[in-house]
């Protein structure tokens, strides 16, 4: 049980999760064929295809420094003596969260019509997260003496669909140009482990559980069984003929601006991924119950052995699993949206030397479990079409952040890399963040037609 | 450039394989926890009820004491818990018998001598402890080795003795014949509950019985019984008598071996109720905590640094009137941490309570934890392996 504990959520910080994703210097970067996704305003110069792109995003709004503490000379968990409650649960949120995206871009193309330019693409994209109330920390780290405890901010849940995009901008003047995005979302699988209700009484009397847990499975590949008791059983699963109908269907929009009012002084503000999938949940079930423990009941004389107990304690144990099974409820399709992502930019490129340009941005990704702000300073140097550099740093709402983005072409080949991350650091060889932290990587390969 | 931008591209698959596998993030660390630091209390739950009849059950899977007590203890139809002691009054081979006659040949009357049996046993044992004993009954059989029935007579009596002593006289006995190759029970008698007493001796004089001729040809082969004689069984209820007091010092729960150190507990508290039938109120107190012994032939030593708070008493009750009693334990350990336990020891005064004298005890009386917690103060311990 103990490295388990932290693993919950250690484990799951190592994931680098997903977007697929625009990132913020993709404004400031001369050259790069990809910048519609960060705004549909951008044109790129030239018509392109993209192949392999690959993009991913995590965050976490607690690290590993949460879970591991140096006592001297050793490592030790927060578990351990020598860390106070007080100091473990102050570095804890009241709902601990991860989540993430990745993002695998199939094929891009973009190509130029009159004052128009227009983009297709086909991507899959994935997303992820898990949420841990801080009470369940509370409970094993202090005890019992709250007595009452309310733990249903716990849920699992991630999909994978497939985007197609057409995306149209089109310059309207010479200081101003627009763009949208219409995305078809393609459902594949989704999943959703809510614990809608856990409430939890500790006494001297009596330990009380009341549960409520909803399990929403979309039934792309399999349609789930139950056993013979009527619940859900994975170990009954009835693969479909129709594997290749999607499992949801949805519409995103994404909508741009740039806007340069002055030589060298540039705006852009763009909303991405607006919209959501309506999922067909055909796996769906609902556990619903109560459980009480006053204690192993009845203890006889024979019983009061090792092997007694745990016989006892094994059936209060089986009844505890018991409220947990899932019973099958009618299916559903549900509307869940997709993140989306507001974003704003100003670049400044210095008279004196056009190459170098200063700038700013902000953006906000909105999220159920984990919403998301960040605002960077950003240095950029487009000395050749062939070769960009950008810098940026600035804070977001896990910590300060820093950027950096590299754009170089050969030939027709045009390799962007950008990555951004936190200062706090990863425990190596792992990738498990230190701190609460939003990491992202995108990198790809384009081909000038 | 165009170098650098290929070994760019060329470098990237090596950085992002930059991960070892076998990394283990658990090495070197302390692992070590300690859970709910300030307090967890806990529901345990009921246990019992634990009767007299399951611990004369235990008592007979006893080994010394417990197992001499398991012998004598027996279960009526009716489950009284009765006590039970068996004795030869007179027994006598049938060639000595046939040696002390004067012609062997002829049919003639033998008489045995005065006989006597002393009956009470344990029972005057316990009644020092004020346990008195209740419905008791007096059984007595004989036995022939003969293929013929052979007749007895004689006078016989028993005796109790309270604050008086009483002598009563058996009829039953005067004329009565033994079966042929067989044992027969020839009377049972019940002292009058109206006596006060315990029933101490059995007396019969004038026993004569009539022989046949030629008796030792008349020996029933086939039973391979060579001996007449006569047997008694008596039985008796346990009952509380007025100022029962039974002290036991120093008595040992037995080798418990919790291996409690390990999870480093400063306190424990357990809060129990406990509901009794029992007729007795049990009163425990000084219960000390031994550490295991490293060696077998070690002497266990009591661990000054635990406090037991204890000094309880389970309450008297019946069966129609069971008495309920809450009772809290608890462990503190004064420095450091409550270490492996390998017994407790303890006090316990067994008392006799108002109202409930003459109370017979019976199997189905006994205590049953009807609710029980435990409330740890200042954690749990998970060691690191």
């Amino acid at each position: 049980m103990k490295k388990s504990i932290i693993l919950i959520l250690a484990c799951a910080l190592m994931a680098v999760n997903a977007g697929a994703q625009s990132f913020p210097q993709a404004f400031f970067l001369d050259g790069y064929r990809l910048g519609y996704r960060y705004n549909p305003a951008l044109q790129a110069d030239t018509p392109f295809l993209a192949l392999g792109q690959w993009g991913s995003r995590s965050r976490n709004n607690i690290g590993a420094e949460s879970f591991l503490y140096r006592r001297g000379d050793e490592l030790v968990t927060a578990f351990h003596s020598s860390v106070s409650a007080q100091e473990f649960l102050g570095n804890l949120k009241d709902v601990n969260s991860l989540g993430g995206q990745y993002d695998v871009h199939l094929l891009s193309y973009g190509w130029k019509k009159g004052p128009a330019f227009h983009t297709l693409e086909a991507n899959v994209r994935a997303q992820y997260s898990l949420s841990v109330p801080k009470d369940i920390f509370s409970i094993l780290k202090q005890g019992t003496s709250g007595k009452n405890y309310r733990l249903d901010g716990m849920q699992v849940a991630g999909n994978a669909y497939i985007e197609l995009a057409y995306g149209y901008s089109r310059q309207l003047a010479d200081w101003v140009s627009v763009g949208a995005r219409a995305k078809l979302l393609v459902g594949m699988e989704s999943l959703r482990y809510r614990l809608t209700q856990l409430d939890m009484t500790f006494t001297e009397q009596e330990y009380r559980a009341d549960i409520q847990a909803d399990l929403s499975l979309t039934s792309h590949w399999n349609k789930v069984g139950t056993d013979k008791d009527g619940y859900l059983s994975f170990l009954n699963l009835n693969p479909k003929d129709r594997w290749f109908l999607p499992s949801g269907a949805g519409l995103a929009l994404d909508l741009g601006v740039v806007l340069t009012p002055l030589e060298g002084l540039s705006l852009s503000a763009s909303v991405t991924d607006l919209g959501g999938l309506f999922w067909y949940y055909g796996n769906s079930g609902q556990s619903k119950g109560s459980v009480n423990f006053t204690g192993l009941e009845g203890l006889g004389m024979d019983e009061l052995n090792a092997d007694g107990l745990k016989e006892k304690l094994n059936e209060q144990l089986d009844q505890f699993k018991q409220t947990l099974k899932l019973k099958p409820v009618r299916s559903q399709t549900l509307f869940e949206p997709v993140p989306f992502q507001a974003n704003l930019a100003v670049r400044y490129e210095l008279p004196f030397y056009r190459a170098l340009s200063l700038g700013a941005t902000g953006n906000y990704v909105g999220t159920k479990e984990m919403p998301y702000m960040e605002a960077q300073g950003v240095l950029a140097w487009n000395p050749w079409s062939w070769l960009g550099v950008v810098a940026s740093g600035g804070s977001g709402s896990l910590g300060p952040v820093w950027g950096a983005a590299v754009h170089a072409a050969f030939k027709h080949f045009r390799l962007t890399i950008a990555y951004s991350d936190g200062f706090g650091g990863t425990i190596p060889y792992t990738s498990t963040p230190v701190k609460a932290n939003s990491r992202q990587l995108t990198a790809g390969l384009t081909y000038d037609l | 450039m165009k170098r650098v931008q290929l070994c760019l591209i060329l470098l990237l698959p090596l950085v992002l394989g930059c991960s070892r596998q076998e990394y283990d993030i658990w090495e070197g660390m302390n692992t070590e926890m300690t859970l709910f630091e300030e307090e967890v209390s806990a529901p345990l739950g009921s246990i019992g009820p634990i009767t007299l009849g399951s611990f004369v059950d235990k008592l007979g899977r006893m080994e010394g004491i417990g197992q001499v007590l398991g012998e004598l203890l027996k279960v009526a139809d009716d489950g009284l818990l009765k006590l039970e002691t068996r004795g030869a009054i007179f027994k006598k081979n049938v060639y000595e018998v046939s040696a002390q006659l004067n012609d062997p040949g002829l049919a003639q009357a033998w008489d045995a001598g005065p006989q006597s049996a002393q009956v009470d046993g344990m029972v005057t044992l316990l009644s020092y402890f004020g346990l008195v004993p209740v419905r008791q009954q007096l059984g007595i059989s004989a036995t022939n080795p003969l293929r013929v029935e052979v007749p007895v007579t004689s006078s016989a009596s028993y005796r109790y003795t309270g604050e008086e002593e009483h002598t009563a006289r058996i009829p039953e006995m005067d004329r009565f014949a033994i079966p042929r190759r067989g044992s027969v029970d020839i009377v049972s008698v019940s002292v009058p509950e109206s006596v006060s007493g315990t029933m101490s001796s059995l007396d019969l004089s004038h026993l004569t019985f009539d022989l046949p001729a030629n008796m030792l040809s008349r020996i029933a082969d086939d039973t391979g019984n060579l001996f007449f004689s006569l047997d008694y069984v008596f039985s008796c209820g346990l009952a509380v008598g007025k100022g029962f007091k039974l002290p036991l010092s120093n008595i040992s729960t037995g080798k418990i071996g919790l291996p409690m150190g390990q999870f480093k507990l400063k306190k424990c508290q357990l809060t129990l109720e406990v509901e009794s039938t029992i007729p007795i109120a049990v009163g425990v107190d000084n219960v000390r905590l031994l550490r295991p012994k490293e060696n077998e032939g070690d002497e266990a030593v009591a661990d000054d640094n635990i406090k037991i708070v204890s000094g309880f008493t389970i309450a008297a009750g019946s069966m129609e009137n069971p008495a309920t009693s809450s009772i809290t334990v608890s462990i503190e350990a004064l420095e450091g941490c409550i270490p492996d336990i390998g017994e407790l020891l303890l006090d316990i005064q067994l008392t006799g309570a108002p109202g409930f004298e003459k109370v017979a005890l019976t199997t189905r009386q006994g205590v049953q934890i009807k609710s029980s917690s435990a409330v740890v103060s200042g954690g749990i311990t998970i060691p690191e392996k």
